[in-house]
């Protein structure tokens, strides 16, 4: 057995390494496919939202087998202060049409459908394993160790993500920084498929999904969202972890308060909690991006910091999907050459600029810094909120001028300065 | 020497839910896992081969979904995996798995030792070994805690109600042991990865010549109803004199103490 | 017809345990008990009324079980309406051999629901005591094995009797060449109004003086969970004083679980508690879904405080 090498090792069963793991094997490459949680899928309670394009390239419709909750048919955005809230609403058909449009997923069932993609492929798939550390022979990766066990191979993908201790190994970068990364926390509850259509005005497979700023993070950068599954609904909240250390909140009670605001109780009203997990998610995007490959190595996916974290929103996966397919790629064209050198390998990073991911991040690169503008959780929130319930509310004195309420809720909270400032950060960063 | 070990795949316990309303179970999340005790019934029977030398087959019988398991089972140090696909046998009566493993055993032929835990996570019916052996018309030896092969001599330690009995049989034999015989091995990356080429076998009911109207179950079962009593959830946390003296409150509040 | 009930076991405590309760199940009915290996169960069966006992005496160096071929054949010969066995480890052996051998159903460890013409219905535990399966017997000689514990136990009588028959077994082939008996626990843990159990969460057996003065002070006794009687580096109590589906249930006013994750093949013993109060360390510990009152905490350091405020309010 100890002679035995594989092609390639991916190290995670993640959307990212499922990926790599499905195109090698799909290209007749020796592959093999490890995974810590004793299935794919089983340490990952998190996402929620796959935005289809990137896998629909890979497995054409792939909807059509894909154990997919809901398709989102109707967006909301919430701007929330601690009793009221201000919801932009959108329903559009547009929203569900292939292969733009996005699911909701339950990772525990999709991570296994995709890994089970790559064993029926050819892959082989051990889970209950946790990778210690890398090979070395000659200054490149050859392989991976397994407690006793080692294991050799041409390259090594580490989809091992966020927490990547495969890049680290291999000095590709450092320890995270609590500044560059958010803590997200979602709960599953478990509503009937009847009041989840109801509540959220769904019929059939149609989902809803809604996110939130302000009030949930008790004023720290970040937000909340909630969509629905089938039976359920995924609802939890993103803060930056920095700003969550500073402000001594703790993440459990932060969702468990959250879950009793006025705009979200009744959503939730009757449901059960049938999970509840935290992960980390990266945040600064480009600005943390580790090296992406040294000899016989390559980085995929949440290990290479390839997510878009908009404060409300958390985008991974499909990316996670495309870096993964690319990963594969460069090394079936490292094999074609039969050479895993770091300079073969770098052609993966030629592929990745001329794909989505380096243009979306690009797309994206100011919003850590928008992100964390405390205005944007605190001041907005009120203003937007303040504003519209004086428009709304009749009180039975003589009515305020539009224009000149407007102004006293701006003066009363900020100022035109500070409002412009966030505005213009804002519209460089989106 | 030829040793078998019988497995049954069943639901994780742990991720069961009642369903508020009327009490079904929801199984629909529920993770599978092979039955607790018939993990220690697999390490036994590779602790034996790796003393004595022997091959070891694990046997299971189940649907469509079992098959799954054949790996883990191989990873744990089998040599061979035969599963029995039978839909019918979610949920099944003990007398009929018997029937059907039974056959399988004598189909597999040359067999000297047969390992089953002593009762099933799920059902905990403790029936399918002892029912085992009569039908195979072999002795049974339960609740074994300790076995110590002697060329075809089996001793084996018992643990009862009221303590430990010793016992000599020769083989062949089943035995079921209990959750303290041994502490089953965890699979490394190694042991999966060979897993994956060992001989794996499906069988059907029509393979071992067995006919729908010996399946047949002497029971009918009416119902399968969730059974948690319902409790006030009121949980503490922090600093121990306050959360002691909230709990101790509210105790004598309600005249438990 | 007058109805047939067969009662067995190896204790005559159980025998007149199942025979109390077979007369709560059809009064006219005739009680004939098998004693296996006992002479002195078969003279407390005939003590607590059955109208037909066999004691099955046994070959030197064969195990109780071995009574089953025997049996069978009685019990083919004689009919029977119903079959209760003791559910001891070797009564519940003994009753799978039993069925197989009649090629009939067998509950295990099940309750009588109902009882009518040709109709016996059961409940039992089932997944740890998540849930509880209801079946009907709908053919063959319904065989059910039965708790110790289900019925009230009348006081024990020991009757010479002429109703007594002398069955001589067949060997079988498992041979008995020791025995050793175990420490029982003389605790009546069924009756106690206050049980503190005690998990694998305790590091030190010199720990558990802690756990008697709490017991102690709330006038009750302790208990553990299956592992902390069983396991290697354990064996602290009795290996029957575990609560459990597969150990005692008991019913208290107010049950403490300290240090154990309440997983539900434990609570399963506890569930007729009437105040369940759980500490332990991890606030994910499914204990903390069963209790009444939880204290997520150290134990080392909730237990004491638990012992310095109970004697205050005392
Ligand atoms: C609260 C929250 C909400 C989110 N919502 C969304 C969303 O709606 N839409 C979206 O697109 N993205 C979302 N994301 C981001 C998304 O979850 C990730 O970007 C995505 O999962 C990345 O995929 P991956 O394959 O790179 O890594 P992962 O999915 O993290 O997979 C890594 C795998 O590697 C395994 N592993 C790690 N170390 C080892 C080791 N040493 N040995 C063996 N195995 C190992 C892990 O067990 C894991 O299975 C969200 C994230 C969070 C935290
Ligand atoms: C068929 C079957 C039947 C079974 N029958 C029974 C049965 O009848 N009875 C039974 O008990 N079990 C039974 N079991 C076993 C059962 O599933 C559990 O494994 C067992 O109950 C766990 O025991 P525990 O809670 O003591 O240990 P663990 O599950 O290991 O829990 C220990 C707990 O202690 C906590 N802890 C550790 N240190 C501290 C500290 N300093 N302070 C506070 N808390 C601390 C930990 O957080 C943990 O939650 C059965 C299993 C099977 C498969
Ligand atoms: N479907 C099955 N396939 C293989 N073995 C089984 C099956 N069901 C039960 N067994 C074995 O029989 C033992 C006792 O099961 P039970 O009588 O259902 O409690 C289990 O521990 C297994 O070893």
């Amino acid at each position: 057995m100890s002679e035995e090498k594989f092609d390639c090792i991916i190290v995670g069963a993640g959307p990212a390494g499922s990926t790599a793991a499905y195109e090698l094997a799909r290209q007749g490459l020796e592959v093999l496919l490890v995974e810590k949680g004793d299935k794919p899928g089983s340490k990952n309670m998190m996402g929620g939202r796959l935005y289809c394009y990137s896998l629909h390239r890979i497995i054409p419709n792939f909807w059509e087998e894909a154990p997919v909750e809901r398709r989102v048919e109707k967006e909301e955005l919430s701007f929330l202060t601690e009793h009221g809230a201000m919801t932009i609403s959108l329903d559009n058909e547009v929203l569900g049409e292939a292969p733009s449009h996005s699911y909701v997923v339950l990772r525990a069932d999709f991570d296994a459908w995709l890994a089970g993609k790559a064993e029926e492929a050819g892959a082989m798939i051990a889970t209950g394993i946790r990778v210690d550390d890398l090979l070395w022979a000659g200054g490149k990766v050859c392989g991976i160790k397994a407690g006793e066990d080692e294991i050799l191979s041409d390259v090594v993908i580490a989809a091992d993500g966020v927490n990547s201790l495969l890049a680290q190994r291999a000095g590709l970068r450092g320890e995270l920084r609590p500044e560059h990364v958010s803590v997200g926390a979602k709960s599953v509850i478990a509503l009937p498929e009847k009041t989840i259509e109801d509540r959220f005005c769904l019929r059939g497979n149609e989902g809803a999904a809604r996110l939130f700023v302000g009030a949930g993070t008790k004023g720290a950068p970040g937000g909340g969202f909630l969509y629905t599954n089938k039976e359920s609904v995924s609802f939890g909240l993103v803060f930056n972890l920095g700003a969550l250390i500073k402000a001594g909140v703790s993440v459990a009670e932060a969702v468990e308060d959250f879950k009793f605001h006025p705009a979200i109780r009744p959503l939730l009203e009757g449901g059960e909690v049938v999970e509840y997990s935290a992960h980390l998610v990266p945040e600064a995007g480009l600005a943390m991006k580790p090296r992406l490959f040294t000899g016989g190595m390559l980085v995929a996916g949440d290990a290479a910091g390839f997510v878009i974290n908009t404060g409300f929103m958390v985008r991974g996966m499909d990316l996670a999907v495309t870096s993964g397919a690319l990963a594969a790629k460069a090394v079936i064209a490292a094999k074609e050459k039969g050479d895993f050198s770091a300079d073969t390998l770098k052609i993966y990073e030629d592929f990745l600029r001329q794909s989505h991911v380096y243009s979306d991040l690009e797309a994206y690169k100011n919003v850590p810094e928008l992100l964390e503008e405390p205005d944007m959780y605190t001041t907005l929130p009120a203003l937007v909120v303040d504003i519209l319930t004086d428009l709304f509310k009749v009180k039975g004195n003589p009515p305020e001028r539009v224009q000149k309420m407007v102004m006293r809720h701006i003066r009363q909270k900020t100022s035109f300065w500070k409002l412009a400032k966030i505005g213009w950060k804002g519209a460089r960063s989106i | 020497m030829r040793i078998i070990a019988c497995y049954k795949y069943v639901l994780d316990e742990q991720d069961l839910k009642i369903n508020p309303e009327n009490k079904t179970l929801a199984t629909d999340r529920a993770a599978w896992k092979i039955s607790d005790y018939d993990r220690n019934a697999i390490e036994e029977a590779v602790r034996i081969k790796e003393q004595l030398g022997a091959t070891v087959v694990a046997l299971t019988a189940g649907p469509a979904q079992a098959k799954a398991s054949l790996k883990d089972a191989l990873a744990r140090g089998s040599d061979e995996g035969i599963f029995i696909q039978e839909d019918a046998l979610r949920g099944a009566d003990p007398a009929v798995t018997a029937r059907i493993l039974a056959r399988a055993i004598e189909k597999i032929g040359d067999c000297d030792l047969v390992f089953c835990g002593e009762g099933a996570s799920d059902d905990y019916a403790q029936q399918v070994g002892p029912r085992l052996a009569v039908l195979l018309g072999w002795p049974v030896v339960t609740y074994v805690n300790r076995t110590q092969l002697e060329g075809s001599l089996l001793k084996a330690e018992r643990k009862l109600d009221n303590g430990m009995e010793l016992v000599e049989i020769e083989l062949p034999t089943v035995v079921t042991v209990t959750g303290d015989i041994n502490v089953p091995r965890i699979p490394s990356l190694k042991q999966i990865m060979s897993a994956g080429k060992k001989p794996m076998q499906t069988w059907t009911l029509a393979d071992l010549g067995i006919t729908p109207d010996q399946i047949v179950s002497n029971l009918r079962n009416e119902s399968v109803k969730g059974a948690v009593v319902e409790r006030k959830r009121q949980i503490f946390k922090g600093d121990p004199v306050e959360t002691v003296s909230q709990v101790v409150a509210a105790l004598i509040k309600e005249g438990t103490i | 017809m007058q109805k047939k009930f067969w009662v067995i076991s190896e204790q005559g405590e159980l025998l007149a345990e199942m025979i109390n309760g077979v007369k709560l199940l059809g009064s006219d009915a005739a009680v004939i008990a098998a004693a296996l290996g006992c002479e002195r169960a078969a003279k407390i069966a005939a003590g607590a009324g059955a109208g037909k006992i066999y004691y099955f005496k046994l070959n030197e160096g064969a195990p109780v079980e071995a009574a089953y071929t025997r049996l069978a054949q009685l019990i083919k010969d004689e009919g029977a309406d119903l079959v209760l066995v003791a559910a001891t480890r070797r009564g519940k052996t003994l009753a799978a051999l039993l069925a197989a051998e009649l090629d009939a159903g067998l509950a295990s460890e099940a309750k009588i629901e109902e009882f009518g013409d040709g109709s016996v219905k059961t409940s039992r535990f089932v997944y740890g005591g998540l849930a509880i399966s209801t079946d009907t017997f709908v053919s063959g000689i319904p065989i059910v094995s039965i708790p110790p514990r289900t019925w009230e136990r009348p006081a024990l009588v020991e009757t010479e009797s002429p109703a007594i028959t002398e069955i001589a077994c067949d060997p079988g082939r498992v041979r008995v060449v020791g025995q050793k008996s175990r420490e029982s626990s003389t605790v009546n843990l069924e009756e106690a109004e206050v049980v503190v159990t005690i998990g694998r969460g305790v590091k030190n057996r010199e720990d558990l003086a802690m756990f008697e003065e709490l017991a102690g002070l709330l006038g009750g006794v302790t208990a553990c969970t299956r592992p902390v009687a069983e396991e290697e580096g354990y064996r602290w109590f009795p290996e029957d004083s575990y609560i459990g589906i597969s150990g005692r249930a008991v019913k208290p006013k107010l049950y403490i679980s300290i240090g154990s994750s309440g997983q539900i093949q434990h609570l399963a013993g506890c569930r007729d508690a009437k105040v369940l109060v759980g500490i332990d360390k991890n606030e994910d510990a499914p204990i903390f879904e069963s209790s009444d009152y939880g204290i997520v905490g150290d134990l080392y350091q909730v237990v004491p405080e638990l012992i310095k405020q109970i004697k205050a309010a005392k």
